[in-house]
């Protein structure tokens, strides 16, 4: 196995947990969420990753959405916001984070 | 808006057009702010479409998505399956067409096989034959009388093993359209 595989593994396990992370904190539009991404190598992804993506949560009634108008001369954005479900999804993901966590601490004999 | 800018929306906006108008729009909007803003920061056209990538990637992500969150089969889903691996290159080319065809077709047989067999069993019971519908075995013959369970009994067999067929097109779809091609970063 390459390490470039298993890197894009981890990216296509976790993407969903950060993006809800990201929404959690406060209602973002997508090119918000994208910039935030890249600033961490281990988890950008691009336009044609995130944008379907989004949709997808919102299909699952995680995320809502409402277009809000922005500063004088730019376009209005999309913004995503956190539902209950969503809110309950994150809990369960933060709880089996904190598991894999303490698997790995162990694992490691620290 | 800039010219390139906006034949990069039409190719999109093509092809999404299985996608419902009201969904095809919104996600043309999003695209459309973000190039607007990006365009304000002082990003030029080029760099614009080079970070979104190509056209036909992103509308397959999207009609990728689409297709695996809705479960139910209506024709315009089959429309969104046949867009999608039209834009799925090779591999996509080859068995998805044959996977999701076949699935089709097995569901539509497993519905004809049963009518097929009660119309002749109808026909029986009203005195006449109808020997064009007919199942055949080697020597053996059915009956009219039968050839109702037989019908029954194979029309759900084609039926269940279609279904199969096209869940497994819609589980390959789901892995092509989150591969890692899409996760560069």
């Amino acid at each position: 196995m390459s390490i470039e595989d298993w890197k894009t593994q981890i990216k296509r396990g976790t993407l969903e947990f950060c993006i809800l992370l990201m929404i959690r904190r406060q209602p973002s539009y997508g090119y918000e969420i994208i910039s935030t991404l890249e600033q961490y190598p281990a988890i950008a992804a691009r336009e044609n990753t995130i944008y379907p993506l989004l949709r997808r949560l919102l299909k699952e009634g995680l995320i809502s959405s409402f277009w809000q108008e922005s500063a004088e001369g730019l376009p209005p954005r999309k913004y995503y916001a956190m539902t209950e479900k969503g809110l309950d999804t994150l809990d369960a993901m933060s709880a089996e984070w904190t598991n894999l966590l303490n698997a790995i601490h162990t694992l490691k004999g620290e | 808006m800039d010219k390139t800018l906006n034949g990069y929306l039409e190719k999109i906006e093509k092809y999404l057009r299985p996608v419902a108008l009201s969904e095809r729009m919104d996600i043309l909007k999003e695209i459309r702010s973000e190039m607007q803003e990006l365009q304000e920061n002082g990003v030029s056209p080029e760099q614009i479409l080079e970070r979104l990538g190509d056209p036909k990637e992103l509308a397959r992500a999207y009609l990728g998505e689409c297709i695996a969150k809705d479960k139910g089969f209506r024709w315009r889903k089959l429309w969104a399956v046949v867009s999608f691996y039209s834009l799925a290159g090779m591999a996509g080319m080859l068995i998805l067409p044959v996977t999701s065809l076949c699935g089709i077709a097995f569901m539509l047989s497993g519905i004809l096989c049963p009518i097929l067999g009660i119309i002749r069993f109808a026909a029986h019971r009203m005195g006449f034959e109808i020997p064009v519908i007919q199942v055949t075995l080697g020597s053996y013959t059915a009956s009219a009388i039968e050839l109702l369970p037989i019908s029954i009994v194979v029309g759900v067999v084609l039926f269940v093993l279609g279904k199969l067929l096209l869940d497994l097109t819609i589980t390959m779809i789901r892995a092509f359209s989150s591969g890692k091609r899409n996760l560069g970063a």
